[in-house]
């Protein structure tokens, strides 16, 4: 006698998904994971195209993280020519990258994650919706909105255009920094700073309700694994530096420059799914490992800023070190907050912002890789470029590919804990669905085909189906 | 020359490179002048609350898909203007879900009035090119039926 359970889709995340759940005749668990099936085909479609076009056309894949993508393809181009950004490019790019980190992460938190944390695992799903939480706690919901606003804000000022940004380009950044919107985003930068004292210990405080009302999450959710992350200065940095490697206790495995990725970085085709998994290859051994905000800091240990340093203090002290606890991605998101607006002050102070901010570029032809850390783990472009500028070939690594093996591993065990041996299909549901928010994964970056279906619960006992659940 | 209505904001949505979706946009692109105020969102959800500043009425313009034939031109007042995924808009959030939000964090800028004018798309998966014949034909009279909502009126009996 068989059981699986299908949830499809998942909702909440972006891109389509299903997840199924198989129990044997016993009602244990046999495995269980995440079905993508949805094809883009994004590095065929760049084929062909003039390079310095990359971060205009890539930032389009998703309008999550658009700025992410502009920003990987323009350290491709930079490598691929061979220049060095002036100062002031580093600097600009990395304030629309700041701004673009507290917007992605304002509305993960408080928007897909939210209903989770707000209302609890259990709430009707009718109740589990943006409205809901904005009913159950409007004053939170107002500073959150207000941060992520200030962050869209400062990505369109210094990005040149609202989602998809356009002013990086390959070998620095396309305007030099006026003093009038210096001042304006000095502004808006303070304005965050305020919120910060109110909004962290508001979340901080539901999340520790959550692990209360679902011991659970704390006890069982916990997926020992490797990370990778990128650091700078060592301190957690999001769009220069090296990539390390750490096992499950946390000691550097591996470091090394993106243009190695293929070294280390093993993808991989799951029979059951279109996106293709990646894997740590190291000494001869595939290990899953995690990206992502909680991977950021788990490798680089530090921020390098006041406040933020104190609060991953507090992180270490409830989640340890490494932490392994999959809820506390919704801490590690707000720390990260916390960091992106006062190293945001930062850059606004340093002298050098004011100076040039683009050299020359010309493609002789050959390969150019570069990475960000995206709002949910690192990203990699890797484009063959011709001596005319034109892309012979392309990869893209997106995090949710490298996330996957964990992601699986996470439905696993909120389906041992909170799905087996319990009647209630709601709160089954709704923490298998949490599992997989907490890594927000990006199907349709992740993946490459057209198609998807309606959201059902599929209940089948010796295959045959004894039950459907809609939502 | 005419002083703007400060009573009533049009919001016309829609992503203007996507078939059917860039109807929002079209429209907007036609109705200039108008006599409101007139604004425009590429994706809708929670950032309409940003375009809204205490006028009585709002009336948003955007692609739905409601079941209808393409071309259908729906005239929604607030009641009747279903939850979620009318418009396309990210994670959950339409014109209802945005403006109940609002009522709950903003309410002095929320209006009093909200009037959906949709036009019934069908095809949201391939380039502005492949715009459906029913739904470009279906612009003027949407420009139109604004038009006539923002010049007094406005939105009827009751609505």
């Amino acid at each position: 006698m068989k059981k699986t359970l299908k949830i499809d889709p998942v909702t909440r995340i972006e891109g389509h998904a299903k997840v199924f759940i198989d129990l044997d005749a016993a009602g244990k668990l046999e495995s269980a994971g995440l079905v993508v099936n949805e094809l883009r085909g994004f590095e065929k479609i760049l084929i062909g195209m003039e390079a310095d076009r990359m971060p205009h056309v890539t930032a389009r894949i998703c309008g999550v993280c658009p700025t992410a993508h502009h920003l990987a393809a323009c350290n491709a181009l930079d490598n691929a020519a061979g220049v060095a950004p002036p100062p002031a490019a580093l600097l600009l790019r990395e304030l629309m990258y700041l701004g673009h980190i507290i917007h992605s992460h304002s509305l993960s938190i408080f928007v897909l994650q939210g209903p989770d944390l707000v209302l609890g695992l259990d709430a009707e799903p009718g109740q589990r919706n943006i409205v809901g939480i904005v009913a159950a706690n409007p004053e939170l919901a107002k500073m959150a909105l207000a941060l992520r606003s200030i962050g869209q804000r400062i990505n369109e000022m210094v990005g040149g255009r609202g989602t998809h940004p356009v002013t990086s380009v390959a070998g620095g950044i396309a305007f030099v920094l006026e003093k009038e919107k210096h001042k304006v985003l000095k502004g808006w930068v303070a304005e965050a700073k305020k919120l910060l004292p109110k909004v962290a210990p508001a979340v901080k405080g539901l999340l520790l309700k959550a692990l209360q009302d679902h011991p659970a999450m704390a006890a069982d959710w916990v997926v020992p694994s490797w990370g990778l992350g990128t650091v700078h200065e060592d301190r957690v940095s999001l769009i220069q530096g090296k990539l390390r490697a750490i096992d499950e206790q946390g000691a550097a495995r591996a470091e090394f420059g993106v243009e190695e990725y293929h070294r280390y970085l093993q993808e991989s085709v799951v029979e059951w799914s279109y996106m293709k998994k990646v894997r740590l290859n190291l000494d001869g051994e595939l290990h899953d490992y995690r990206v992502g905000p909680m991977a950021r800091m788990n490798v680089a240990r530090r921020f390098g800023t006041e406040l933020a340093d104190a609060e991953y203090a507090e992180f270490c002290r409830l989640g340890g070190t490494p932490c392994h606890t999959t809820v506390f991605q919704t801490y590690a998101k707000l720390i990260e907050i916390i960091w992106a607006v006062e190293r945001a002050e930062e850059i606004l102070r340093e002298k050098e912002i004011w100076g040039e901010t683009r050299v020359p570029v010309r493609f002789q032809g050959g390969r150019g890789v570069g990475h960000v850390e995206a709002p949910r783990g690192t990203l990699i472009h890797d484009y063959q470029i011709d001596d005319q500028g034109i892309v012979r070939s392309a990869n893209l690594i997106v995090a949710t590919q490298q996330n996957y093996s964990i992601i699986n591993r996470s439905i696993e065990q909120s389906a041992q804990s909170h799905v087996i041996d319990r009647p209630n299909d709601q709160a089954l549901m709704n923490a298998v669905e949490f599992s997989i928010r907490c890594y927000d994964p990006c199907l349709s970056c992740a993946t490459h085909a057209v198609g998807r279906m309606p959201m059902q619960v599929i209940i089948r006992k010796d295959g045959e189906t004894v039950r459907t659940l809609r939502r | 020359m005419q002083l703007p209505d400060r009573r009533t904001v049009v919001v016309c949505i829609g992503n203007e490179l996507i078939a059917d979706d860039a109807a929002g946009y079209e429209v907007y692109q036609r109705l200039a002048p108008c006599p409101a105020r007139l604004e425009y969102l590429g994706v809708g959800g929670i950032d309409l609350l940003a375009l809204l500043d205490g006028e009585s009425d709002l009336v948003v313009v955007d692609a739905v898909q409601l079941g209808a034939p393409p071309g259908t031109l729906h005239v929604l007042p607030w009641r009747d203007i279903p939850a979620s995924g009318t418009g396309v808009s990210a994670h959950d959030v339409g014109v209802r879900e945005a403006i109940e939000i609002g009522r709950i964090l903003y309410p002095e800028r929320m209006p009093d009035r909200v009037t959906l004018v949709g036009i019934e798309g069908r095809c949201f998966n391939m380039t502005r090119k492949f715009m459906t014949a029913e739904v470009t034909k279906a612009i003027d009279g949407a420009v139109a039926t604004v038009r006539k909502l923002v010049q007094g009126g406005a939105h009827g009996q009751g609505g």
